[in-house]
């Protein structure tokens, strides 16, 4: 019988990348832990080590406030290696109630994620967030979103709250006194719905009409061309 | 019903037209890889960066 060397090199090569797959990432909506332990304990146990990373992570939670119905979704991954700590997250709240809300309703997005390095030193240092925030749909008058990352507590600044369309905001603090192995960052998200917000208005952390807007633009011409070939094979009939 | 040759364009219409439709064809073709590359933008979502766990400078 043939020694199937194909199958091992992948097998080899998954248990090589093995340690530098971790899991981690824990988030909780309105109070509620839906992910994890909220907030993750100090130390290894829920933390990204030095050259450990978290793939594409997704998840949804479906969210009762009052009579109103919200659909929550999210992906987000994260890494620690020599370039630095880095946390990518992409929370979507879709009101989902067959008719308009009736309350105002306010959903309280938090991510966590853990960072652990015992060397000699600190987490001191510039951080930057990058927030796009999106609103759309028919939300109801005063509806706003906004989004803020925090290291140990320190906040960075607030991004937002912003009314209906796409939004965007960058920056860049130094923060000092991270001296703790544990470095904890917490990415929150206000959502703020207001009453008589229509089924399927949303809200998210994603430029949705940079993505839309050119593949609306292809498919329109598409379209457009296929009818004008349409139209000049009548003719030529 | 024969269709009345009145309403067809003339050769010149429809040269037009297809030098208007080859122009949308190569517009399409251009615009496809930025397509892509904007659907794959959405990967970006809200982000943050911070620095290595490092020793203070003497």
């Amino acid at each position: 019988m043939r020694f199937p060397v194909k199958g091992c090199c992948f097998f080899f090569a998954f248990l090589l990348l093995l340690p530098f797959v971790a899991s981690a990432g824990d988030i909780q909506i309105n109070g509620t832990c839906v992910l994890g332990t909220c907030p993750p304990p100090s130390g290894t146990s829920d933390a990204l080590q030095f050259n450990q990373s978290i793939g594409l992570t997704t998840g949804s939670y479906s969210l009762t406030l009052g009579t109103d119905q919200y659909s929550i979704t999210w992906s987000y991954s994260a890494s620690y290696t020599a370039a630095g700590t880095e946390l990518s997250i992409d929370p979507v709240a879709t009101y989902i109630g067959a008719s308009p809300s009736v309350g105002n309703d306010t959903i309280d997005f938090n991510f966590f994620q853990n960072y652990y390095d015992n060397s000699p030193g600190s987490w001191d240092g510039a951080y930057t967030e990058t927030v796009p925030l999106n609103l759309s749909g028919n939300v109801g008058a005063g509806s706003t979103v906004s989004g803020q990352l925090f290291y140990d507590g320190q906040s960075l600044p607030l991004v937002g709250p912003f009314g209906p369309g796409s939004h965007f905001g960058q920056y860049t603090e130094t923060l000092s006194g991270l001296t703790d192995p544990t470095l904890a960052a917490e990415y929150e998200f206000i959502f703020d719905f207001q009453a008589g917000t229509q089924p399927g208005a949303t809200a998210s952390s994603v430029p949705e009409p940079y993505e839309v807007l050119p593949l609306g633009l292809t498919l329109g011409c598409f379209v457009w061309s296929r009818r004008a070939a349409r139209r000049r094979a009548s003719y030529t009939r | 019903m024969e269709q009345n040759k009145n309403d067809q364009p003339d050769e010149n219409e429809k040269s037009d037209r297809r030098e208007a439709l080859q122009k949308l064809g190569r517009f399409a073709a251009y615009a496809a890889p930025f397509t892509v590359l904007a659907m794959t933008k959405k990967a970006d979502a809200a982000t943050g960066h911070g620095p290595a766990r490092h020793s203070a400078k003497p």
